[in-house]
């Protein structure tokens, strides 16, 4: 497909999007002192698609929380597009989160209130795009993810990949360019979870959207460019997906 | 084409803030109705304190000016039997303006000049009577000994008396003297009243002089007879009394007589059934033992309707303790009705009376202000509870809505805009509320007085005053929650729970 290529060039244009300096976060509760993170130096390109895995409690999501914007860390520093995140205002941090930044949690996270459009629209509306436009787009938006029919109901009306893939069109809604994804998969089935990943996939060889996605998920190592191991709140390795796959296709030859 | 130049978040327009407001209480909707209960309690509690007060205020007002006039017979008959005391002027007189012509008259026969001086005296008097009066007892003993009235001040004038009264005073440290003027030390003032009062007790017994001197010569000049006779039947009575240096305007003359008429007229009807004859015939008539047939039956059960007191008519004029023609039933029935309305009245009066009304707080009498204060603050602990509950169990959605790129003050917004709907809504509900209730209490304990002498502008006030009262109360109450919640980075929030 030659659009494809168009838009996933990574090797002519390999410009850092994200990148991390030692980054550090310590969650302090009384005496206890958690690590969650140690240091991490990364560098995230435009356009790749990143796996980051890593066993329960290894501080993927402190790491999520950290590039995203939502959390601030006890030190190191966070670079978006060679901007300092730590440098910048309230009012600056809610812009970049409200249209560089798509986020996707693991519990949804849809406002319970609001009917499935609503919630796809609710980011345009804090963008300050006009209602009709932001309808328009909304639609649009629901009928990538195959919601089309169901844009009046509410998150309590639909099941878990529903409520999920409402939850991806609301982290479209302002043309962000990166798509953090919190295990995006790890409540839904092993069906509906495909979709999802489907779905992600197409925007990000589509749309050439950055996507980083904290995964527990063996079938993301297939579709991803880089995999980021994190074990104890540190990298453990990098590999790209070629070099992943040599390995399982060696182990699978070794059991066979 | 990668663009992460980074600027401002725009503000969201008003129409959607309250678009997002609305949503979010009717999805929410039962929580919402509690905190909106909480209010509407709360509030019905606050505009219920006031509107008694207020009532009871005006009720109390109300009826005794209504009695002052209703009595203004009786108060003039008295006034021309007795020249009073040295006490009763001076509680008379410092209810007073000194332009009216009671004051006036005062003057005239003290014959004193310096009005404004006098006046102050008396108005101080009056004040220290009542601080001596509101003390209790064994205070009062300790300071005055067995003195009570203005013999108080009489008892203070030796020095030496004066001096262990004022150390008493600094032992005593509930009771303190009134502050009679700014700047001027309490004790100082007391002193030089006490040093002024010989004076003002000479004039205001030299009044009391005269005025026994100018009631004897009206009843030498009338031979002795009846008051309520002269009032009622000598036409020149009118210029007799002002000669003698009372002061009555024409009004007040002619409601003299027209309330000496009805005070004739029941004496008249409660004289006709001294006699047994009559008694009996009650008696039997309304089946009663005719030990019972007082005055007080006739009024209440005989001279209710106009077919009972025809029947008691012509059997009077029978017995011939009535000349004939000389009642209708219907002047019987309103003299009967007038009774009533009097008796009402100081049952109101004597109902709605505050203690220590004066110098408190809106003259709601000190109890009154310690409930409204007391009810602001439960009201005020109430709401702050709800709000704080409302927040606290949305910091998950806060923290949503700032990672879909929410701005500080839009969150700001949302919760103190919800907590002043909330507090609008219920704040009227309860006033309306509290109005019911209020106003139904009211009636019952002090009677329909209440509706013609409830003054709708105070309480239209009051109610105002209310609802803004549960707007701020809300709002203040939301706004500490909301500005923790807002400052937060998202996932903090979020991790509250
Ligand atoms: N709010 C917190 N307070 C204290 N410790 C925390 C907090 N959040 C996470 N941690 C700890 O930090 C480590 C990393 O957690 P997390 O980033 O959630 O891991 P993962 O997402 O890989 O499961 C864990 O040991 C976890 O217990
Ligand atoms: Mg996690």
């Amino acid at each position: 497909m030659s659009k494809e290529l168009e838009n996933k060039d990574l090797t002519n244009d390999k410009r850092v999007i994200i990148r991390t300096v030692n980054l550090k976060k310590e969650y302090a509760k009384k005496d206890v002192v958690t690590r969650a993170l140690v240091g991490v130096d990364v560098e995230i390109y435009a356009k790749e698609f990143i796996s980051i895995m890593g066993p329960s409690g290894s501080g993927k999501s402190t790491f999520f929380n950290m590039i995203g914007g939502l959390d601030s860390p006890s030190s190191g520093r966070v670079f978006i597009d060679e901007v300092d995140v730590a440098q910048l205002s309230a009012p600056e941090l809610a812009f970049l989160r409200c249209r560089k930044i798509g986020y996707i949690f693991q519990s949804y996270n849809l406002i319970q209130y609001q009917t499935a459009l609503e919630n796809v629209t609710t980011p345009m509306a804090f963008a300050g795009v006009p209602t009709d436009d932001a309808r328009k787009r909304g639609m649009e938006l629901l009928d990538l993810v195959g919601l089309k029919e169901r844009w009046f109901h509410r998150p309590i009306e639909m099941s878990g990949g529903q409520q999920q893939r409402v939850a991806i069109a609301r982290s479209m809604a302002n043309n962000p360019q990166i798509l953090l994804c919190d295990e995006p998969t790890a409540n839904l089935d092993h069906h509906t979870g495909q979709d999802i990943l489907d779905i992600l996939e197409r925007v990000n060889a589509e749309k050439g959207v950055t996507i980083i996605c904290a995964t527990h998920d063996y079938r993301m190592m297939d579709m991803c460019d880089r995999l980021i191991w994190i074990r104890d709140g540190g990298v453990d390795r990098i590999a790209s997906r070629d070099e992943v796959n040599i390995q399982l296709s060696n182990i699978e030859g070794e059991d066979a | 084409m990668i663009d992460l130049e980074i600027k401002k978040q725009p503000r969201l327009g008003l129409k959607r803030v309250i678009q997002l407001t609305v949503n979010g209480i009717k999805y929410r909707f039962f929580r919402s109705l509690v905190t909106m209960v909480v209010i509407t309690v709360a509030i019905a509690f606050l505009m219920n304190s006031g509107v008694e007060s207020l009532i009871k205020r005006e009720v109390n007002q109300y009826s005794s000016e209504q009695i002052a006039n209703e009595r203004l017979a009786i108060f003039w008959l008295a006034k021309l039997k007795n020249a009073g005391t040295v006490d009763s002027h001076i509680e008379e007189l410092s209810q007073l303006d000194k332009q009216s012509d009671k004051f006036k008259e005062f003057m005239a026969f003290a014959q004193v000049k310096d009005t404004i001086e006098i006046h102050q005296e008396i108005i101080k008097a009056a004040n220290y009577l009542n601080f001596f009066n509101s003390m209790n007892y064994g205070n009062r003993r300790r300071l005055v000994q067995q003195a009570t009235q203005s013999r108080i001040f009489d008892y203070l004038q030796p020095p030496e008396k004066q001096e262990s009264f004022f150390a008493t005073l600094s032992e005593i440290r509930s009771v303190s003297l009134p502050k009679e003027e700014e700047g001027i030390d309490p004790e100082e003032s007391f002193k030089g009243f006490l040093g002024s009062w010989p004076s003002l007790k000479a004039s205001i017994q030299k009044a009391i002089l005269a005025k026994e001197q100018a009631i004897l010569n009206l009843s030498q000049q009338h031979k002795d007879a009846e008051l309520l006779e002269l009032l009622l039947n000598n036409q020149g009575f009118l210029q007799d009394i002002r000669n003698a240096g009372f002061m009555i305007s024409d009004a007040d003359y002619q409601t003299v007589v027209e309330q000496s008429t009805d005070i004739a007229n029941c004496r008249i009807l409660e004289k006709s059934i001294s006699g047994l004859k009559m008694k009996q015939r009650l008696a039997s008539q309304f089946d009663q033992h005719p030990k019972d047939i007082t005055t007080r039956f006739l009024w209440d059960e005989v001279f209710q309707s106009n077919d009972d007191v025809e029947w008691y008519i012509t059997v009077a004029e029978e017995e011939q303790v009535l000349s004939k023609g000389q009642y209708t039933a219907e002047t019987v029935v309103e003299l009967a009705e007038s009774k009533e309305r009097f008796a009402s009245l100081s049952e109101s009066l004597k109902e709605s009376r505050i203690k220590n009304s004066k110098n408190s707080f809106l003259g709601l009498g000190e109890r009154m202000g310690w409930l409204l204060l007391v009810s602001l603050v439960v009201c005020g602990v109430g709401i702050a509870n709800a709000m704080l509950m409302t927040v606290t169990e949305r910091f998950r959605e806060i923290a949503t809505l700032k990672c879909l790129g929410a701005l500080d003050s839009f969150i700001m917004t949302i919760f103190v805009l919800e907590a002043a709907l909330l507090g609008t809504i219920g704040g009227i509900f309860g006033v309306i509320l509290g109005l019911i209730i209020g106003v139904g209490r009211m009636n019952v304990a002090l009677g329909n007085v209440v509706w013609t002498a409830m003054q709708p502008k105070e309480l239209i006030i009051a109610s105002l005053i209310a609802v803004v009262a549960g707007i701020v109360l809300a709002v203040l109450a939301a706004i500490y929650p909301a500005l923790k919640a807002s400052r937060l980075a998202p996932m903090e929030a979020m991790r509250i729970e």
